[in-house]
């Protein structure tokens, strides 16, 4: 007979500290020096805390627990939201040997390797994922390259990429959105990834302008036509990008006065009168992001990302007031959504994706890992690469879009292949973290680390007896192999 | 505590007969006349449909070209691909005096000449939409216009096809995301690799097979999780017992070393391993040709290699086998008649359909050419849709796959398949 083994209550919960000091005794054995313990949650608002930034970080690690619940989650959240206020000193370290980042996109088309850009890319964000302590704020880095999604290796796109990771998503993740999107709409990546860069008076392209207004701000069925696409086209004709046989500097945003219709257009029931030149898109990015259907959209795919798959109608209708309500300040939206009832509620509940899952491993485990291959590979085997979705709507944002046979047997393997240290661009000092020879107070350490808690009793005995039965490995191994790959790894 | 169920436990478990089976509000004609999972050669077997989504929306008026309609020269000077000019591969390959095939389908052309590949032209979704993503979701789900119905159209005829088939291998998407014309509840398997497809990846310890039991049992306990592990395990369990070692193609086919051409390979494996696999899914996405399409070389035309030698190859690394397979393949919608400014295309609406196999009526060009005059053209300049993809579809359904069930396969769709396309036999 299989165990009787629940998912829903795979965790202590409060009401278990008698039990939990008989476990730990007087003095329980340090661990290694590099290990910060977490202690274990005393009060519901210590285990909501732990839930919580399993929610809102790619994985938390013990000081970032032990921060929150020092100020409280609303203060740990305001911080989180003023990243330059939070020291990321330790990330230099595992970015520095990275040359592309800073470069210009001539320096980038002068490289002699074609794929360092885009491969440099990747390694930085999942670097930057798994070290940085600006973990919101990655997540929303993460979030926007999704919605304004560019196909790294499309075109010129595998150099200009970087220079949109840059100055376009970073600065302004945290900001406003229609500074946001006026950045994407000049981002030469961009109008090369949606062909804007190519599109004229005489022949206007309407790639970018159609998902410009499906993707990026209204969403499908907010009741534009396909003449407001041809019209808003129409308004972008001359955005394009410098590239050699222009002349001058090679991948920045020029607006061609001569390639632009400057006939008067009509967008959403709004008039763009004849003449404007330029200022055609910067009146289309006003209409745009002031418009209710994008507040509606935008809203939509936050509480999709924080709080569930399919998010509470009265949640998202609150989040897109706070977003029309503040002009489309992303900190209040993620405000709203961060401190609401849903939000807590739902905590535990929420699917990870494949980066969630690969990144929030590495970083709970303490890892030392370059994030290169293997590491990457299995990633991409699992179908999510940053940057590598083809596709202008990003990589889908559910668990049902992601749950199935393939991905389950990548993260079984992303799992064995951590726990024996397989992998040769990542190291885990497994009995450093365990502190531990006794199964007893291995099995509890390493649920702390990954969960913020320890397990439910009928779970840790499971796992205490499948460990014991692996003889030809130590403890410290089998039960993080089972633990990352077990089913409660999946979620946060 | 530690009671091991064995492994052949978990191929029993896979190979039990669905409920369906004993359910009494099937109907008869619904219920199981083919074993689908018998020991190999055993007849008969159920027929195989291979479903090839090409994704971006492909322009179909320059894949099976319409030269003998001088709109099409006048509204493309750059991209169109000139008339047919035997001997000349810069031209293209007539078919029936009317349309002609890119020269990149040239692998094709021998299985044309064999009757054994059929086009549909000014076919596709008759929901207006101009959005890959709404466009693709409504032909994948089977209903145009409609959102409401969640589940796909490959997984509504799996429902209702009944054949007693309990295999985990009858319907495989190949890719790291299943398509929405496999959501449902019959379970699909997602699959990459059958190569890396087992627990251990790099990792082949002796302590892999005690994973796998612990990591089953743990799963079993999770309501969302534990079918979908229980499922991927039983897979494991079947490409163990029946797919072993490096695969050779039959009869000197040669697959290209594509992502589209190794899928293709893999799904010709399995049908030769007889795993029981039903239907299948592959994708060849990059069709979003807005900008530098290329007329005989470039983005477009690369696609167009890549298409038609891997499926020349699997035509012909299956051999006899075609005869109970049917590829399909069809795009989200087709692309704007007139070229624009950037030697490319926007998009549009009607497209051609591809069906490949040796079970039809083929080269034989099907659907009613509407032409590409100002007046024929629908909004806002896109070949109009005469043939409704349901129809072929529905075709091969109920005469491929013997699934009289159409109007749960495609509810709401009442256009009858009168097409020709598929045998009767």
């Amino acid at each position: 007979m299989n165990q009787p083994l629940s998912r829903r209550d795979f965790l202590k919960f409060a009401g278990f500290t008698s039990v939990a000091a008989a476990l730990w005794g007087c003095a329980p054995q340090s661990p290694s020096p590099t290990f910060i313990p977490i202690e274990i949650p005393s009060n519901s608002e210590d285990e909501f805390i732990v839930a919580a930034l399993r929610r809102i970080t790619f994985g938390p690690l013990p000081e970032e627990i032990n921060r929150a619940r020092q100020i409280g989650f609303n203060n740990f959240v305001e911080e989180q939201l003023w990243p330059q206020t939070i020291d990321d000193s330790a990330l230099a370290q595992h970015i520095d040997h990275l040359t592309v980042l800073d470069m210009s996109a001539s320096e980038l088309l002068d490289l002699e390797k074609r794929l360092q850009p885009a491969t440099e890319l990747v390694q930085a964000t999942l670097l930057r994922a798994v070290y940085s302590r600006r973990q919101l704020y990655e997540i929303m880095v993460n979030f926007w390259s999704d919605h304004f999604n560019i196909y790294v290796l499309k075109t010129k796109d595998r150099f200009l990429k970087i220079i949109d990771d840059r100055e376009v998503i970073r600065p302004n993740a945290l900001g406003n959105f229609r500074e946001l999107l006026s950045a994407s709409m000049h981002s030469p990546a961009m109008l090369i990834y949606l062909d804007n860069a190519s599109s004229t008076k005489d022949g206007p392209v309407e790639n970018y302008a159609r998902e410009l207004m499906e993707l990026h701000t209204l969403g499908v069925s907010s009741g534009y036509s396909q003449t407001d696409v041809i019209e808003v086209a129409r308004a972008l004709t001359g955005w394009s990008v410098t590239l050699p046989r222009n002349g001058g500097e090679i991948g920045k945003f020029i607006f061609h006065e001569q390639t632009h219709d400057n006939n008067p257009k009509r967008i959403l029931g709004v008039d763009f009168p004849a003449g404007q030149g330029i200022k055609d898109g910067e009146q289309l990015a006003d209409l745009l992001a002031s418009h209710p259907a994008t507040a509606e959209h935008v809203a939509y795919k936050l509480a999709r990302r924080f709080v569930s798959d399919s998010p509470p109608p009265a949640l998202v209708s609150q989040a897109a007031s706070a977003f029309q309500a503040s002009h489309g300040d992303i900190r209040a939206v993620l405000k709203l959504i961060l401190f609401s009832d849903e939000f807590r509620a739902s905590l535990g509940m929420k699917l990870k994706r494949p980066l969630e899952y690969v990144v929030s491993a590495l970083r709970q485990t303490g890892a030392n890992t370059t994030v290169n291959n293997p590491s990457a590979k299995m990633l991409r085997q699992m179908g999510q690469l940053p940057f590598y979705c083809p596709s202008p709507n990003g990589y889908p944002d559910t668990g049902t879009a992601w749950l199935n046979s393939n991905d389950l047997m990548a993260r079984w393997n992303f799992a064995l292949g951590l726990a024996t240290n397989t992998f040769s661009d990542t190291q885990i000092d497994w009995e450093g973290l365990a502190g531990s020879a006794e199964p007893e107070k291995i099995i509890d350490t390493l649920s702390l680390r990954l969960f913020g808690n320890l397990l439910a009793d009928d779970v840790r005995q499971y796992i205490l007896g499948q460990a014991s039965d692996i003889k030809t490995m130590r403890p410290a191994f089998s039960m993080a192999a089972l633990l990352l790959a077990s089913p409660y790894f999946q979620y946060r | 505590m530690k009671n091991k169920f064995s492994r052949r436990d978990f191929l029993k478990s896979a190979l039990a007969l669905p409920a369906w089976i004993l359910d009494p509000r099937i109907p008869n004609q619904y219920r199981p006349r083919f074993t689908v999972l018998a020991p190999k050669g055993q007849e008969p077997r159920a027929n195989i449909m291979i479903c090839i989504f090409l994704r971006g929306g492909m322009d179909g008026l320059n894949v099976v070209i319409p030269h003998g309609d001088a709109d099409y020269y006048r509204l493309r000077p750059t991209l169109a691909i000139a008339e047919p000019d035997s001997g000349n591969d810069t031209t293209g390959i007539d078919l029936d005096g009317f349309f002609g095939l890119h020269p990149a389908l040239r692998p094709l052309k021998d299985i044309w000449d064999d009757k054994g590949l059929a086009f549909i032209h000014a076919a596709g979704s008759p929901d207006p939409t101009h959005s890959h993503f709404d466009a693709m979701d409504y032909m994948e789900r089977g209903t145009p216009g409609e959102k409401q119905i969640p589940t796909g159209w490959l997984a509504r005829h799996l429902q209702v096809a009944a054949n007693e088939n309990g295999s985990p291998f009858r319907a495989v998407g190949f890719g790291t995301l299943l398509p929405s014309s496999l959501r449902g509840p019959v379970p699909a398997l997602a699959l990459q690799s059958i190569a890396d497809f087992h627990l251990g990846g790099k990792y082949q310890g002796d302590e892999v097979d005690q994973f796998q039991n612990a990591i089953f049992e743990m799963y079993a306990a999770d309501p969302t999780l534990g079918s979908r592990a229980d499922f991927t395990f039983s897979a494991v369990q079947v490409l163990e017992s029946v797919v072993s070692g490096e695969y050779t193609a039959s009869h000197g086919a040669q697959y290209p070393e594509t992502e589209f051409g190794q899928s293709l390979k893999q799904v010709a494996q399995l049908i030769k391993a007889e795993v029981g696999l039903e239907v299948a899914t592959v994708d060849l996405g990059g069709w979003d040709t807005h900008v530098d399409q290329g007329s005989l070389k470039g983005n477009m035309p690369a696609l167009l290699t890549d298409l038609s030698k891997s499926l020349a190859a699997f035509y012909h690394d299956l051999g006899d086998t075609m005869k109970r397979v049917t590829v399909v393949a069809m795009s989200e919608f087709g692309r704007r008649a007139s070229e624009n400014g950037g030697q490319g295309t926007d998009h549009g609406h009607g497209n051609v359909m591809l069906s490949m196999g040796k079970s039809l009526n083929g080269g034989k060009i099907y659907g009613q050419w509407p032409g590409l005059s100002a007046e024929a053209l629908v909004s806002p300049g896109d070949l109009a849709i005469t043939t409704d993809f349901r129809s072929v579809l529905s075709e091969l359904v109920s005469k491929h796959l013997h699934n009289p069930a159409l109007e749960q396969v495609f509810p709401g769709f009442t256009e009858f398949p009168t097409l020709g396309l598929a045998k009767d036999i």
